[in-house]
């Protein structure tokens, strides 16, 4: 136990002080805030200089009505159109909208004349004004308010989802939060699981071609070198996700205004979603998961003298795990799919198809069904592994084949 | 004895690895496990590190069965031998150190001894991959060696060793020996055996084929041939001989003659001695002892 220990204190202070897990931990939550912060920022910018915009109605549907933007402002001018243009090329002005008269009774030609190209956010409010202000004085005609046709065109209809659960409790849905947070957590497991997965193949694979590891098991157990190794990297991921959630609560925290859309939903995804019975069921399905695919994928490093080798016996764990994320999006859109069902019960794909289904409503019954199934084949193959590892190890020179790993496992030792 | 195997047998999948392999290892000696490549030596070394168990038959540890805690008596310097390239020297000994059951002031305290008599202390702080590989070599020999094991077992330790460090390696496995503790090392290198080990045993085709101390083997094998530097006439001598003798070269040195005989039915030196004395004036009388290198090829080529 004292030597697991000492194996587990390497694994983790030596990943723990790798440049490249100082700047994934630091450098993910910062550029998820940059990438909510950018457009923000730039927003800001653009509000440096108020500018003037010359109107020219000769049609007499807008009169002197046009609403000022954040940074523009409209000024209503009664001169002939060329008299204009020139002083728009002393720049006096930003830009002249002239807007014709025509023989029916609309609006005629509209155009903008500019010396630099008006952004098209700045051409879309000014239409959608135009078109309101238009249909506003037609609507005068017929005697009918502003008001009345959007009560009419515009009902504000909103269907509202309540879920009723067995006690008769009721409880609002909201589907599309539902799917996003469930997509985020399946994710999130499916890049954690690959990513360190990957990680104790090659920390496996450095012990064999470094040819460290018969001095290191001339000291302790080839299963407790594993079992060390596995859990030594588990720490690790659960520090880097401890280090983000501090972060981003920070980052959030900090620029409290800039993210209150983020704010915003997270509250929604907590209101809609049983926020305890995610938590639980994420932490635990990340652990369990990420133990059984951790085992395989030491078995896959055991089985290979260097890394080169490996791209094709890291199927065994990696297509399992792609087949998971898959039926996983399947899920997130169509939670009664009966493909729901058996991917959250195959412990292969369960990790990341129950995470999706939670949201939708699944009974503790099946979760904890789902948690046994997965527990169970953690430790087979975690059994399996050990046993493939400690002969994999000292075998140089040859790439086993699947068949030979199979007959590993009934090697005596 | 500190250790002894008895009977073991080794089945891989589709070779026989060890087949009734026993020996017998006394305290405070060297002993050498000798045997062209393949013969199954790194496989009963492993066998005694408990990283593979026998199929059957037993190891004995300072005279009981052996086991698991074993390992923290064991020193183990294996023939594929490396160190973590991305961790620092001292940090890297450490946990070998306390893997091997050292408290952590143990620890420490014994490899600064260490570092200090190789002279190595300025890389305590330096990555494994900044060594050359003699330094790495120095390295890995303090790590096995830090726990005061009680038996020491190095696989071929001179094999990729520099001469400077062969050297080195040599006078700490003999200091070692000095100080009570029991070494077995498997080599190639005949010389070394002749000049360090007291017992033998040599590993063919996965059996014990020869075992016991190492002057007792040489003259065991001894062929009986004498060489026998004289003055005098030379038919004489030849005379005196007899007829139980063949002669197998006979030359002319430049202050005196040369004679190389092979005794065919056995004989005491003194009475063959006393003979030819008569006549000539011996100059030297010297019985042929194969070196270990002539036994090894020779039993290896019978073997075939």
């Amino acid at each position: 136990m004292k030597k697991i220990l000492l194996v587990i204190k390497r694994e983790f202070i030596i990943r723990i002080k790798k440049k490249s897990f100082i700047i994934m931990t630091v450098l993910t939550p910062i550029l998820f805030a940059c990438l909510a912060l950018v457009p923000a920022l730039i927003s800001q910018i653009k509000s440096e200089k108020e500018k003037t915009i010359t109107v020219l109605d000769e049609s007499g549907f807008i009169g002197n009505e046009l609403k000022d933007m954040r940074t523009i402002k409209f000024v209503y001018e009664n001169k002939p159109i060329d008299s204009l243009k020139n002083n728009l090329l002393r720049n006096k002005y930003y830009a002249v909208l002239h807007i014709e008269k025509s023989e029916e009774n609309t609006t005629g030609n509209i155009t903008m004349y500019s010396e630099n190209a008006v952004s098209l956010d700045v051409l879309n409010v000014i239409k959608t004004q135009i078109t309101i202000l238009s249909a506003q004085t037609k609507l005068k005609e017929y005697d009918i308010s502003v008001e009345q046709i959007t009560k009419i065109l515009n009902p504000n209809l909103n269907i509202k989802n309540r879920l009723i659960n067995e006690d008769g409790n009721e409880k609002e849905s909201n589907a599309a939060a539902l799917t996003g947070f469930a997509m985020i957590c399946g994710i999130l497991i499916f890049f954690i699981i690959l990513m360190f997965g990957i990680q104790i193949m090659r920390g496996v694979i450095e012990e064999k071609s470094s040819r460290i590891i018969e001095i290191i098991i001339s000291s302790i157990k080839p299963m407790h070198l594993m079992l060390g190794k596995i859990i030594g990297v588990a720490l690790v991921v659960l520090t880097q996700i401890l280090i983000w959630i501090v972060l981003f609560a920070l980052i959030i925290f900090v620029a409290q205004s800039q993210f209150s859309d983020i704010v915003n939903q997270l509250q929604n995804y907590i209101n809609a979603v049983s926020f305890t019975k995610m938590f639980i069921c994420l932490i635990l399905y990340l652990i369990l998961g990420y133990l059984l695919y951790a085992s395989m994928f030491a078995i896959v490093g055991s089985a290979v003298d260097n890394e080169s080798d490996t791209q094709q016996l890291q199927a065994i764990a990696s297509v399992p795990l792609m087949i998971g994320y898959f039926i996983m999006i399947v899920v997130s859109t169509q939670p009664d799919n009966p493909l729901a069902f058996w991917g959250s019960m195959i412990p292969f794909t369960s990790p990341m198809v129950m995470l999706a289904r939670i949201p939708f409503g699944v009974s503790w019954f099946e979760i904890i069904l789902s948690l046994a199934i997965l527990t169970a084949t953690f430790i087979l193959f975690t059994w399996i592994a050990a046993r493939i590892y400690r002969v994999g190890i000292l075998m140089y020179g040859k790439k086993a084949s699947i068949k030979e790993l199979i007959k590993w496992i009934k090697y005596k030792r | 004895m500190v250790l002894r195997t008895e009977n073991i047998v080794k089945q891989y999948a589709c070779h026989l690895a060890l087949d009734n392999v026993s020996i017998e290892v006394p305290q405070a000696s060297i002993y050498g496990l000798l045997g062209p490549n393949g013969a199954g030596k790194t496989t009963l070394l492993r066998i005694i590190n408990q990283i593979t168990a026998p199929d059957s038959g037993e190891v004995y540890f300072d005279g009981r069965k052996l086991q698991e805690n074993d390992v923290y008596s064991i020193g183990y310097l294996p023939e594929e031998r490396g160190l973590y390239k991305k961790m620092k020297v001292g940090e890297q000994a450490m946990y070998f150190a306390r893997l091997k059951g050292l408290t952590k002031h143990d620890a420490e305290k014994n490899l600064r001894e260490w570092f200090q008599k190789f002279e190595i202390q300025a890389w305590w702080n330096k990555k494994v991959e900044e060594l050359s590989k003699g330094m790495a070599q120095k390295v890995q020999f303090i790590i096995t060696i830090l726990h005061n094991p009680k038996l020491l077992i190095f696989d071929e330790p001179f094999s990729g060793f520099d001469p400077v460090n062969v050297k080195l390696l040599k006078t700490e496995i003999l200091n070692l020996k000095k100080q009570g503790a029991t070494i077995i090392f498997s080599t190639h290198n005949m010389a070394s055996v002749e000049e360090i080990c007291d017992y033998i045993t040599l590993i063919n085709k996965s059996k014990n084929v020869l075992s016991g101390q190492i002057d007792e083997i040489r003259h065991n094998y001894g062929d009986n041939v004498f060489e026998i530097d004289y003055r005098g006439e030379t038919d004489k001598l030849k005379e005196n001989i007899g007829d139980n003798y063949l002669i197998l070269d006979s030359s002319e040195q430049k202050f005196f003659r040369k004679i190389k005989i092979k005794a065919t039915v056995k004989e005491a030196r003194n009475t063959l001695l006393s003979r030819i004395i008569k006549d000539v004036e011996i100059v030297n009388f010297n019985e042929i002892i194969p070196s270990m290198n002539d036994i090894f090829i020779k039993l290896v080529e019978e073997n075939k």
